[in-house]
C-alpha cells in the first residue's frame, strides 16, 4: 500500500510539473488500473479550485475585522478618556512632577538617609521607615526597628543642637535628670515651661516622649512631655472586660493585654502602662506579686510563708499546694499544718492529693486557722495549658516555626486548636477554654475524644467540680483578653518569668 | 509555502531560500507583535495577506462564496479576540488562521448535517431525480457534484484534499497545516481520494 501512496504522490508532483495523466502512469505500469481513477479523481477535485477572490467580499470582510479591532480597543477606552479630559498643560504638569519624583527617588536614596527634621526630603525617610515597620516579617522585628528609628530620632535632635537649626522635633528617651524648669532627657537638655504640657507621673529613670522645638542655645523647648510606660504596683480595686482599676488609676484593657487569669480583686498586682496620646492609660500587663512561678510552672507553693513569726496578730494569707494528708481537723498542705473548725468552708469535695488554695489566718504563733479550702483551680488549668503549650512548642518546633504572643492570644487563627489537634492531648477540662479559639470547633470536638491523661490521680474524680468552678471565675469577654496570657505564662520557665518581672 | 522550507531544512537549499525564510519568519514575528497592539496597519496587513487564502480554502470546501466570506470573516475575528485576551498564536499566524477556519467550517457541516437546509435537500433532489447525469455533468452542475461527493467525506479528508488540491499547498505545508507528518499525510490523501472516487459515481467520470 505504501507503494500506492508513493506513486499516487509521485504522479501528483509530476502532473503539477506538467506532465500527463498517461506519461506518469507509464511509469508505474503494474499500477494503472489503480492509480488512474484516483489521478483522475484529483483532476476533478482541483478542477473545481478557483483563486479568483471577489473584490467586494475582500472589502467586506476587511471593514469588519478593522471594525472589530477597533471596538476590542474600546474596551481599553477609559483609560483614554481621563487622559483625554486632562488639558495638555497638565499632562505636562504631571509629567514633570513623575520625573521629578524619579529623579528625587535615586538621589535621595543617599539624601534622606542623612536627612534632619526641617530638610525637604524628611518627611520621605519618615514615611519610608514607618513603611518598613508595617512590613516588618514579625512583631520582634518590628520592635528592633522601633527601638533603631527611636534612638535616630535622639540622634537627629543632637545634630540639629549641634548645628543650631529651629525646627520642631519628638523624640524618646530615659529621663536623666530633673530640676524644676530644666530636665535631660537622653543626654539631651530640654527645657521645661509653664507651658510644657505633663502627662502621666514622671519621675528620673523613666522613658518619656518630648515634644518640643529645637534652640540656637542648644536646648530643646519642651511643649509636652508624656510618660510612654512605666510600672504601677498597687491593689486591684474594680475589674472590668475594658478597664480595671488599680490604686484608683483607671487602666484600659485590650485584646491583646497580657493579663494574670488569676487576678482577683484586692489582689497586689504590678501592671506595665502605656500612656496613649491622648493621655488615657492602657495596660499592657497585669500580673500578681509573687503568684506568677506558681503559674508558671504548676508547682504549688506557699504564697507567702505563713511562719512569718514576727506576726503580731492574726493575719489573713492565702496559701496553695497538695493535701499531703487529712487527719481530722489537721490537714497537711505542703508540709504545712492547717487546723479545720466548724466554720471553715470547705467548698469542694478535696480529698488527699488535690491541688488546694486555702484561705486561712495566721496567728501569732504560727498556727493556721483554715477559712476556706477550695480547689486550686488556676493551678489546674495552667497545668492542663502548660502541657498543651509544650506540645504547641513542639509542632511549632517541628515546623521550624515560633508563634508570637500575638498568634497565641486571640486564637482566632486557631493556631492553639491546631496543635493541640495535632498533639492529640488531652482537653477535656478545656471546653470553654477551646470554645473561646473561635473556629476551632470542629478541632474542639477531637479533643473531647482524646484520653484523660490529665484526669487521673486524685483529680479524676473532681474534673467536673473544677470544670464549674473554672466556668464561674471566667468570665467569656475576661477569658477573652486573658487567653493570650494564660499561653504564654504556661509555657514559661521560672527564669523567664523573672525576666518578665524584670521587665516589668 | 514556507512550511515546505522548515520541513526540508536538513536538504541542500539555497541561500535565496534561507533570506525568504528569514525574512518570513521575521515578518510573521512583527506581525504579531502588531496583532497584540490592535495596530490597523498591522491587522489590515494581515488580513490582505491572508484573507484570499482563507476565503479560497473555506469555498472550496463549503462550496458557497457568501458561506466562506462570513467564515473568513469569522476567523480574523477570533483572531483578534483571542489576541485581545492574551491568547492567539504565538509563532504560527498562518496555521492558526488556517486551523481555526477549518474548525469554523467543521462545526457548520455538523450543523448542517444534524440541520439539513433546502439547499442541500435541492442538491440531493437534483441527482436523485435530474433528467440524465450526462446534463448534470455541465460545468455548475459538475462542481456542485464535486463538492457533494468532498462534503461526504470525513473532516480530516475534506480537509487533506481541500489544501492538496483546492489550495495547493505541497505535501509538507499540507502536513504542517495539519499538524501530522508527510506520510500521514500520503496515505491520508491516498485514502481521501479513494472515498472521493467512490463518492463520484460511475456517471461523473
Amino acid at each position: 500500500m505504501k507503494e500506492c501512496y508513493e506513486a499516487f504522490e509521485s504522479c501528483l508532483v509530476a502532473m503539477e510539473n506538467g506532465d500527463s495523466l498517461e506519461a506518469c502512469l507509464e511509469r508505474y505500469p503494474d499500477l494503472e488500473a489503480e492509480l488512474r481513477p484516483l489521478l483522475e479523481s484529483a483532476q476533478a477535485a482541483k478542477s473545481i479550485s478557483d483563486d479568483h477572490v471577489p473584490d467586494a467580499a475582500f472589502q467586506r470582510s476587511r471593514a469588519r475585522v478593522l471594525g472589530k479591532a477597533s471596538q476590542l480597543r474600546a474596551q481599553h477606552k477609559p483609560k483614554r478618556i481621563i487622559f483625554g479630559r486632562v488639558p495638555r498643560w497638565a499632562m505636562a504638569m504631571v509629567a514633570f512632577a513623575l520625573a521629578l519624583v524619579f529623579f528625587m527617588s535615586w538621589r535621595g536614596v543617599t539624601e534622606t538617609a542623612r536627612a534632619l527634621p526641617g530638610d525637604p526630603f524628611y518627611p520621605v525617610k519618615r514615611s519610608a521607615e514607618n513603611f518598613r515597620i508595617q512590613i516588618a516579617s514579625n512583631p520582634e522585628a518590628r520592635r528592633a526597628m522601633e527601638v533603631k528609628y527611636e534612638r535616630q530620632r535622639v540622634d537627629e535632635v543632637m545634630e540639629l543642637l549641634s548645628i543650631g537649626r529651629i525646627t520642631q522635633v519628638t523624640f524618646e528617651g530615659l529621663l536623666d535628670e530633673r530640676t524644676p524648669d530644666r530636665w535631660i532627657i537622653e543626654g539631651i537638655p530640654v527645657s521645661v515651661t509653664p507651658d510644657t504640657q505633663l502627662i502621666g507621673e514622671i519621675e528620673t529613670t523613666r522613658v518619656v516622649e518630648v515634644t518640643g522645638k529645637t534652640q540656637a542655645s542648644g536646648e530643646v523647648i519642651a511643649s509636652r512631655i508624656a510618660l510612654h510606660s512605666y510600672q504601677l504596683v498597687g491593689k486591684v480595686d474594680s475589674i472590668g472586660s475594658d478597664m480595671w482599676v488599680i490604686s484608683g488609676i483607671s487602666l484600659e484593657v485590650q485584646r491583646d493585654s497580657q493579663i494574670d487569669p488569676a487576678a482577683r480583686i484586692d489582689d497586689q498586682v504590678i501592671a506595665l502602662v502605656e500612656v496613649q496620646t491622648d493621655g488615657s492609660l492602657q495596660a499592657l500587663a497585669i500580673l500578681r506579686l509573687l503568684q506568677p512561678e506558681l503559674v508558671a510552672t504548676g508547682v504549688p507553693q506557699k504564697t507567702e510563708a505563713p511562719s512569718s513569726a514576727t506576726t503580731q496578730e492574726p493575719k489573713l494569707i492565702e496559701i496553695t499546694g497538695v493535701v499531703e494528708s487529712i487527719s481530722g481537723d489537721t490537714w497537711t498542705i505542703d508540709g504545712q499544718q492547717v487546723t479545720i473548725s466548724a466554720a471553715t468552708e470547705i467548698k469542694d469535695r478535696v480529698s488527699v492529693g488535690d491541688h488546694v488554695r486555702v484561705h486561712a489566718l495566721l496567728g501569732v504563733d504560727g498556727s493556721l486557722m483554715a477559712r476556706e479550702i477550695e480547689f486550686d483551680s488556676s493551678f489546674q488549668q495552667n497545668l492542663n495549658e502548660n502541657d498543651d503549650q509544650l506540645e504547641e512548642f513542639k509542632a511549632e518546633d517541628d515546623e521550624g516555626e515560633r508563634q508570637g504572643i500575638e498568634d497565641n492570644s486571640g486564637g482566632e487563627d486557631g493556631t492553639e486548636a491546631e496543635s493541640s489537634g495535632d498533639s492529640g492531648d488531652d482537653h477535656d477540662k478545656n471546653d470553654d477554654h477551646s470554645t473561646d479559639n473561635s473556629g476551632g470547633d470542629d478541632d474542639t470536638g477531637d479533643n473531647g475524644d482524646n484520653g484523660d491523661d490529665h484526669s487521673g490521680g486524685g483529680d479524676g474524680d473532681h474534673s467536673g467540680d473544677e470544670n464549674e468552678d473554672r466556668e464561674r471565675s471566667d468570665d467569656g469577654e475576661e477569658q477573652d483578653s486573658y487567653l493570650g496570657y494564660q499561653t504564654q505564662l504556661a509555657g514559661k520557665q521560672p527564669g523567664e518569668f523573672n525576666t518578665l518581672l524584670f521587665i516589668l | 509555502m514556507f512550511a515546505h522550507l522548515t520541513a526540508c531544512w536538513d536538504h541542500e537549499i539555497s541561500e535565496d531560500e534561507r533570506r525568504q525564510y528569514a525574512q518570513y519568519m521575521s515578518d510573521s514575528k512583527s506581525e504579531l507583535d502588531g496583532l497584540r497592539d490592535l495596530n490597523s496597519e498591522v491587522i489590515s496587513s494581515i488580513h490582505n495577506r491572508y484573507f484570499p487564502e482563507v476565503f479560497r480554502y473555506a469555498r472550496y470546501r463549503l462550496g458557497d462564496e457568501t458561506l466562506a466570506e462570513d467564515i473568513a470573516g469569522e476567523a480574523f475575528t477570533r483572531l483578534l479576540e483571542s489576541v485581545n485576551a492574551g491568547r492567539g498564536p504565538h509563532t504560527n499566524l498562518h496555521g492558526w488562521l488556517m486551523s481555526t477556519t477549518s474548525n469554523l467550517i467543521n462545526d457548520h457541516l455538523r450543523h448542517a448535517y444534524a440541520h439539513p437546509t433546502e439547499t442541500l435537500h435541492e442538491d440531493l433532489e437534483l441527482y436523485a431525480d435530474g433528467p440524465s447525469p450526462a446534463q448534470h455533468l455541465e460545468q455548475s452542475d459538475r462542481n456542485q457534484l464535486i463538492h457533494n461527493a468532498l462534503t461526504a467525506l470525513t473532516f480530516e479528508q475534506q480537509q487533506v484534499i481541500a489544501l492538496r488540491f483546492g489550495g495547493g499547498y505541497s505535501l509538507e505545508e499540507t502536513a504542517t497545516l495539519m499538524d501530522k507528518n508527510v506520510n500521514a499525510i500520503k496515505a491520508l490523501q491516498y485514502r481521501a481520494i479513494v472515498a472521493l472516487r467512490r463518492g463520484f459515481g460511475k456517471e461523473l467520470l
